[in-house]
């Protein structure tokens, strides 16, 4: 008994320490925090710790994409981006500039763009699914400002400025979308000091898009080719007309895939065979890692028309997917690309031409004769 | 009620006609339990020829059955090439696989109940789903097919199951006691397992892949999956049919199961076996459908009570008819296809709350 009695009187004096241990540590991290954050609250306009040891003074007024006006230094050497999207779109852009990444690269975007970049130090995503940014590690990087790019979700304003308190650097939102890429790529040769740069990637995407534009509006709704775009391991998720991830599709052809909940994913909805059946495409596009190979031995999918035509393709996807996935500048070259697969004749530039420049201008890469075969091999 | 046929003579004629009138009630219960699963077994049919029927892709319903009897007998052909393949491509298989799916799981759910003698136990309640899930996220890392996913996931399953029974043969106490809390245990180990491969997967491809895995589905159902999956949940099913008076004897407990005969811990192993094998079989190749397991047994006892030798073919039959309802509604309501698992719930937890509340014995 007494012995029991000592036992537990040890236990519970073990409880009371590990709790005054725990109310000590959130104390000290408190204590550890508030002081920068007090400073940060005063002295909003005359510096911040980390920019000011690069350059004190230098500083001036940036209107961002959504008309938020922030204070950036002058002189921006060290970006950090708030996420994959930007940290895919200041690949294209500004990659030396870059001091961390949202997650390991794909081997596929190391071969083509990101080789300094691979080794640099994974933030995670401030948004989006996973929501997991290590914001010390942000701050260990000496990173003067994150960039968020993409298209413009409800409450976005609030949610920067909450992480731009919590981080001490300013962060600013540029805008990206399937026609606007133009006016995106030059705020970011404004704000990175890169004015050449930016023009040269907004001109390449306006022209792309307007190319396109151009012929599409020669081609009625009637003529236009019934496709349907799918993915997933067996084929059977589509992506809806009217939906984020389906622009490029949208504007290119008819998508057959009308349903009434149009999923902004990029897992698209799924579709039954039999509904797939119902629509009878005449053209499929499957994304990488469907079924692509398998269909023409699948009874069932045999009797699809496009099947049965032979008009069925990958879209290739390296370093990204040309159509989607993720649904950034990636898209100017799928804009480029379907409609030279569904429409030859309405265009005096070869695909072959349009890759090797675009992979040239966004990426810094020439392709050779074998990559380029390659990377076309099954979207001809 | 043996017992009692050999105390009769001795009593007085009292407590005879009351006995009499005892086994009366008990036959009457038998008839009506003999009457329920006749209904259902008649439900179960005319459902699935109701099902045959119906479909995103147009099939005259009389066509339909003509081609299933001009697999027998030929007929004239009144039917499109492709209509005949989508459907015995397509809709039969997902029907089978639907029927199969939802007995297994409500089979497995009561002999569960049973066994652990636990009214709140589920095909899950030993870890066969979360363990199948971390086998799925695994293989789905990895970059596997959607076979070696389905093989993984099996493997994982079983082997949490035979984790579990390692682990509680290893602890003291209550029997019954340390081997749910050792699969709850081992159950949130792999739950966290998930999320960690949640986390480290590609936001753009492999975590939807893991999410929708979870989320369970019919939709991409072949007719080679029904013969794979088949062996498997006949073996179960058999087993726990054969098995289902001894399940009545385990509910009293290992000692009244002593005395009767009944070896509890040889036969607590074989029922939960089978009944894993079902669940993982289940899990494997539609990924996670919640709900049926734990509900379906409960909505039997509510109309039959609780002798396993009547409740189980009944748990069997209404799980089947249910799933097979309800992955209609999955199919057909919208064009694009709504995850059955959400749908599971959603059509049966607010029909359950009514029940409990109409009909307070539960």
């Amino acid at each position: 008994m007494e012995r029991s009695f000592k036992s537990r009187l040890l236990a519970l004096f073990c409880i009371v320490a590990l709790c005054a241990l725990a109310c000590f540590a959130v104390a000290g991290c408190e204590n550890g925090q508030q002081p920068p954050a007090a400073d940060q609250n005063q002295s909003q306009p005359a510096e911040r710790p980390e920019p000011a040891a690069v350059d004190p003074n230098a500083t001036r007024i940036f209107t961002d994409s959504l008309g938020r006006q922030v204070e950036v230094p002058v002189n921006i050497t060290k970006v950090a981006p708030s996420g994959h999207m930007a940290t895919q779109v200041l690949l294209t852009f500004a990659p030396e500039k870059l001091v961390g990444i949202s997650a390991e690269l794909d081997p596929a975007v190391v071969k083509y763009i990101g080789g300094d970049c691979a080794n640099l130090p994974v933030f995670g995503a401030a948004f989006g699914a996973k929501g997991d940014l290590n914001k010390e590690a942000v701050a260990a990087s000496g990173a003067q400002i994150l960039i968020d790019t993409g298209e413009r979700k409800e409450g976005i304003g609030e949610d920067l400025d909450a992480l731009q308190e919590q981080l001490g650097i300013p962060c600013v939102f540029i805008e990206t979308y399937l026609d606007g890429y133009g006016t995106g790529y030059r705020l970011l040769g404004d704000l990175l000091g890169m004015p050449e740069r930016g023009e040269e990637l907004a001109r390449y995407c306006e022209n792309a898009y307007q190319e396109t534009q151009t012929v599409m509006a020669t081609i009625p709704e009637s003529e236009r080719a019934n496709i349907a775009f799918l993915l997933g391991d067996s084929g059977l998720n589509g992506i809806a007309k009217g939906s984020y991830q389906g622009q490029v599709v949208d504007m290119c052809a008819n998508n057959v895939v009308v349903v009434d909940n149009p999923s902004g994913k990029g897992t698209g909805n799924e579709i039954s065979l039999e509904q797939i059946s119902v629509w009878n495409p005449e053209v499929i596009v499957f994304q990488s890692g469907s079924i692509y190979g398998k269909v023409g031995g699948d009874p069932v999918w045999a009797n699809i028309d496009a099947v049965k035509s032979g008009r069925v393709y990958e879209v290739p996807s390296e370093p990204y997917c040309w159509l989607n996935n993720p649904p950034s500048v990636n898209q100017i070259m799928g804009v480029q690309w379907l409609p030279r697969l569904l429409y030859p004749d309405k265009f005096s530039t070869s695909i072959e031409d349009v890759t090797r420049s675009y992979y040239k201008t966004f990426y810094g890469y020439d392709l050779s004769d074998a990559e380029l075969a390659e990377l076309l091999a099954h979207a001809k | 009620m043996a017992d009692d046929t050999l105390a009769a003579p001795a009593p007085a004629p009292a407590p005879a006609s009351a006995r009499s009138r005892g086994l009366e009630v008990a036959r009457k219960n038998d008839r009506s339990a003999r009457l329920f699963i006749l209904g259902l077994a008649i439900l179960m049919v005319v459902l699935v020829c109701v099902s045959l029927m119906l479909g995103r892709y147009p099939i005259e319903p009389v066509d339909a059955f003509k081609m299933l009897i001009n697999k027998i007998i030929p007929l004239e052909q009144t039917w499109g090439a492709q209509a005949e393949v989508l459907f015995f491509n397509v809709r039969f298989p997902r029907i089978l696989m639907a029927l199969m799916v939802g007995a297994c799981l409500a089979a497995a759910g009561a002999a569960f109940q049973g066994t652990f003698q636990n009214p709140l136990a589920s095909p899950d309640i030993l870890g066969a789903s979360q363990g199948a899930a971390l086998g799925a996220a695994i293989a789905i890392l990895a970059g596997a097919s959607a076979h070696v996913i389905s093989a993984t996931a099996f493997v994982f399953s079983m082997s949490t199951i035979v984790l579990v029974f390692l682990i509680s043969s290893r602890a003291k106490g209550n029997r019954i006691m340390v081997t749910v809390l050792a699969g709850v245990m081992v159950s949130s180990l792999f739950s966290s397992g998930v999320s960690f491969t949640k986390l480290v997967a590609d936001p753009t491809d492999q975590l939807p892949a893991i999410t929708y895995w979870l989320m369970g589905s019919l939709t991409s159902v072949r007719l080679h999956d029904v013969a794979i999956a088949a062996l498997p949940m006949a073996l179960g099913c058999a087993t726990l049919l054969l098995m289902r008076w001894r399940i009545n004897v385990l509910t009293m407990g290992d000692d009244e199961a002593a005395t009767m005969g009944v070896n509890a811990r040889l036969i607590r192993v074989i029922v939960t076996l089978a009944a894993t094998l079902i669940t993982a079989t289940s899990v494997a190749v539609t990924g996670m459908i919640g709900w049926v397991g734990l509900v379906i047994p409960h909505l039997c006892r509510m109309a039959i009570g609780c002798d396993y030798r009547k409740l189980m073919p009944a748990s069997m039959l209404m799980g089947a008819s249910f799933l097979l309802v309800v992955d209609n509604v999955s199919r057909l309501a919208t064009t694009s296809e709504i995850p059955i698992g959400i749908l599971t719930a959603f059509i049966g937890a607010p029909f359950f709350l009514y029940l409990i509340m109409r009909n307070k014995k539960l």
